[in-house]
């Protein structure tokens, strides 16, 4: 696989999608199935070796410009690439850290007394929590076109994310 | 010459031959193979009309090689050399098989240079490893489907537990070759099982596919959209299956009677009576177990489905652990599930059955055979990477099973490409040099959910040699990991600051070499030099006759819209000297087959890459329009 060509990219042209935050998940789902029913490597096992490899490039390509579409985090991030403004992020606030470290706290804290009802009950919160960060860093990006709000923003959402991971493993510890 | 007429510039190409091509699935307790026959997917029997083979081999002293069900019976009066379950071994080392010291083989740790680590097993007829006592199976699945479809195969899709990690992938990858098959693609087995019940049922929604083989347990949740498999999670155990179940009696038999320091013959007789009391548990509420043991003593018990129940109940709860991290990496809830498919032999047994709906709050589907469900899918999609089309668009989506990282300071694993990532998949890392003039690097990749490489699968380590002396830190080595649809790995590595290229390509450190394989290829057969470069030619010779038929079928699709005159001539100069040379038959130098077959390669390259990128428009172009209409 050239990565020049994994990175360089734009995902947004791949899928026939406008370069915003807010797409229509739909779309791009059917886009991303009509392209790999003609890239995909099976489609080509009895071709040439170059359609082979050609294949495989182009078919890895739009299994990652998918992934980093369809998930809100890595597309936000991306569309930050795109515009070329990186200045570097505004640092985190301190009542942003002391929330997670209370989040971090009550997760330990039900994991320890194998409470799944708690641990479902901050699964549910987080979601939410979630969902309204997603619904910011839409307006920060499509309304505002704030990139350095959104960058922060980005960061914030990877910490939640974190969260969520951590909360799924400590209720598969339990159930285990 | 009759060969231009048949392929004279701008005419289309003669119509694609039916390729025959197989599914074949390996399995821990059976094997079976499968073919498209007029549109329809079905099991190929043997002369006495049984489709499954038993995955047992027994080898004698005289070099005879028995496979299938009068090895089976035999298992017990010869043990050390008839080999049962041999896939539990595939790319395996001694330390990861936890229950060596009660199973009656020898085991061994293979000394070849790169299968070095390898288990192997000591036979009558000396040091064998899984991956050939698996291609006996195979060679036995692949005549049958000869005899049977009348002609050589031109492929085979072989299916591979879910949860298989690389090194076991590769393991039946080159077990396949040395039976002379060539995979085709190497498929998941429950993925193949939802081909094999999708189309079946024309089913469409979310599905979870249950796979309790005999020695792995998978499980997979899918979304099935119009013709299009995209699996969502996949996880699993690759050492918990049915067999557990069978020792779960005979460990019961053993302390209930208090045996003990029982003879190989006689452990293998008391796992078959386990097994057999395991199979009548489906139907009956109470089950005997009696048998004579070899110093005529006889072993008596009664074994009730409510005790069998009670000595499985861990193994069975062992599974969901599975099922709920599926469930989470794919983000659903149980509500999200159409229906649960069960696959397997072991999923006969009505207490699982019964847990499984429980768990789910829904009856599992169980109307396709599980015995031959996964074979089945594998020969649907084996007909459509051959080329047969019949009209039913097929897409499959899947993933990789198991995170990849690589070796970091301390010991840590760092993830590269994280599991359930659809394949194929890309990463690229950047890596820096920590000392001045610093020009080599060395990289260990391992696979794995752990943080401690010490806990992860070892994959390979390789050193990156020639990089160009430079301050420490200034130096940027991009490393490249590539998975490809077989689930397999690949990793290459740039210096990006002055374009200095170092590609390698890693073969796993426990693959077998393209010459350990010929030494595996020749030995036994008489006249091993010439068979050995007979073969190597008829190799080339199928491998040019591929080429020049997918490249007349391309020119002939879209070489005029795509070159210009001189590329197309080019093109055809290629194609016409690699036909002359297949028309001298045997006479015919390997060397210059293979010359004619990468020129002709090469001067498709960018014809190929035209194509892509015409279907790739195309398929864009089409979304387009689609979208404006709604």
């Amino acid at each position: 696989m050239d990565m020049q060509t994994l990175t360089e990219t734009n995902y947004f042209e791949l899928f026939g999608l406008a370069p915003r935050f807010s797409i229509d998940l739909n779309s791009l789902e059917r886009a991303f199935r009509q392209l790999q029913s003609e890239a995909h490597p099976d489609k080509h096992a009895s071709n040439t070796q170059s359609e082979q490899r050609i294949a495989l490039q182009q078919s890895t390509l739009i299994n990652d410009g998918y992934q980093t579409l369809r998930n809100p985090t890595s597309r936000a991030q991306f569309l930050i690439n795109l515009s070329g403004k990186t200045e570097t992020a505004q640092a985190l606030s301190n009542s942003f850290l002391m929330a997670q470290m209370e989040w971090r706290e009550a997760i330990e804290e039900a994991t320890a007394c194998r409470d799944v009802v708690v641990l479902e009950a901050l699964s549910k919160r987080l979601k939410h929590k979630i969902t309204l960060q997603v619904n910011e860093l839409a307006a920060t990006l499509d309304l505002q076109g704030d990139f350095a709000a959104a960058e922060l923003r980005v960061n914030e959402l990877r910490f939640y994310e974190k969260l969520r991971l951590e909360i799924g493993e400590a209720l598969d510890k339990i159930s285990s | 010459m009759a060969f231009l007429q048949i392929t004279e510039p701008g005419q289309s190409a003669a119509p694609h031959q039916h390729r025959l091509a197989v599914g074949i699935d390996l399995g821990t307790t059976h094997s079976l193979v499968a073919s498209v026959r007029s549109g329809i997917a079905v099991a190929l029997p043997d002369d006495a009309g049984r489709t499954l083979l038993p995955s047992v081999v027994h080898y004698q002293a005289d070099g005879v090689v028995d496979v299938g069900w009068d090895a089976r019976s035999n298992a017990a009066k010869d043990p050390h050399n008839t080999i049962v379950s041999v896939k539990r071994f595939m790319g395996r080392g001694i330390e990861d098989i936890a229950d060596a010291a009660s199973m009656p083989y020898q085991f061994v740790e293979s000394t070849g240079a790169e299968s070095k680590g390898m288990v192997k097993l000591k036979t009558v007829i000396g040091e064998l490893s899984p991956v050939e006592i698996s291609a006996e199976i195979l060679k036995v699945l692949r005549l049958r489907a000869e005899e049977s479809l009348g002609g050589e195969l031109s492929g085979a899709v072989i299916t591979v537990p879910a949860y298989f990690d690389d090194a076991q992938r590769q393991a039946t990858k080159d077990a396949a070759r040395l039976a002379g098959i060539s995979v085709l693609r190497l498929l998941n087995e429950p993925t193949a099982a939802a081909i094999a019940y999708g189309l079946d049922n024309a089913s469409e929604g979310i599905y979870c596919v249950y796979d309790l083989g005999g020695g792995t347990f998978d499980f997979s949740i899918l979304r099935l959209t119009r013709g299009v498999f995209e699996v969502l999670a996949t996880s699993g155990d690759s050492a918990l299956g049915g067999d557990d179940f069978d020792r779960a009696i005979f460990d019961w038999l053993m302390s209930t009677l208090k045996l003990s320091n029982l003879s190989a013959e006689d452990t293998r007789l008391l796992l078959t009576e386990s097994r057999l009391a395991k199979e009548r548990l489906t139907d009956d509420a109470v089950t005997e177990i009696s048998c004579a043991l070899a110093d005529k003593s006889t072993v008596n018990a009664i074994l009730s489905r409510e005790i069998f129940i009670a000595l499985t109940k861990s193994l069975l709860s062992k599974t969901f652990s599975p099922v709920r991290r599926a469930l989470r990496d794919a983000d659903l809830q149980m509500e999200d599930v159409q229906g649960v498919v069960l696959v397997g032999g072991a999923t006969r047994m009505p207490h699982l059955r019964v847990a499984v709906g429980e768990f789910f709050y829904r009856e599992p589907l169980t109307n396709l055979d599980p015995d031959k469900v996964v074979a089945l899918g594998a020969a649907i999609q084996a007909n459509a990477l051959a080329g047969n089309h019949d009209g039913n668009e097929l897409l499959l989506l899947d993933v990789i099973p198991l995170s990849l990282g690589i070796e970091t300071m301390g010991g840590l694993s760092e993830k590269i490409i994280p599991r359930n990532v659809t394949i194929p998949a890309a990463r690229a890392q950047d890596f820096t040099t920590f000392k001045d003039g610093q020009t080599a690097m060395s990289f260990h990749v391992v696979q794995g959910e752990r943080e401690l490489v010490s806990e992860c699968r070892s994959l390979a380590s390789f050193e990156l040699r020639g990089i160009p002396p430079m301050v420490a830190g200034a130096a940027r080595i991009r490393v490249t990991f590539q998975v490809d649809a077989d689930g397999l790995l690949s990793v290459s590595a740039r210096e990006q600051t002055t374009g200095h290229e170092s590609q390698i390509t890693v073969k796993p450190s426990y693959g077998l070499t393209d010459t350990e394989i010929t030494q595996m290829l020749s030995a036994g057969i008489a006249n091993a030099a010439h068979d050995k470069d007979m073969r190597a030619l008829r190799e080339a010779q199928v491998e040019a006759r591929q080429l020049l038929d997918a490249t007349e079928t391309a020119m002939a699709e879209s070489g005029h819209e795509l070159l210009s005159k001189a590329e197309w001539d080019v093109v055809w100069v290629k194609i016409y000297e690699l036909a002359e040379l297949l028309i001298l038959g045997d006479a015919n130098s390997l060397q210059t087959l293979r010359q004619a077959t990468t020129e002709l390669n090469e001067a498709t390259t960018t014809f190929a890459n035209r194509r892509m990128d015409l279907s790739i428009n195309n398929a864009l172009s089409g979304k387009q329009i689609e979208s404006i209409n709604i």
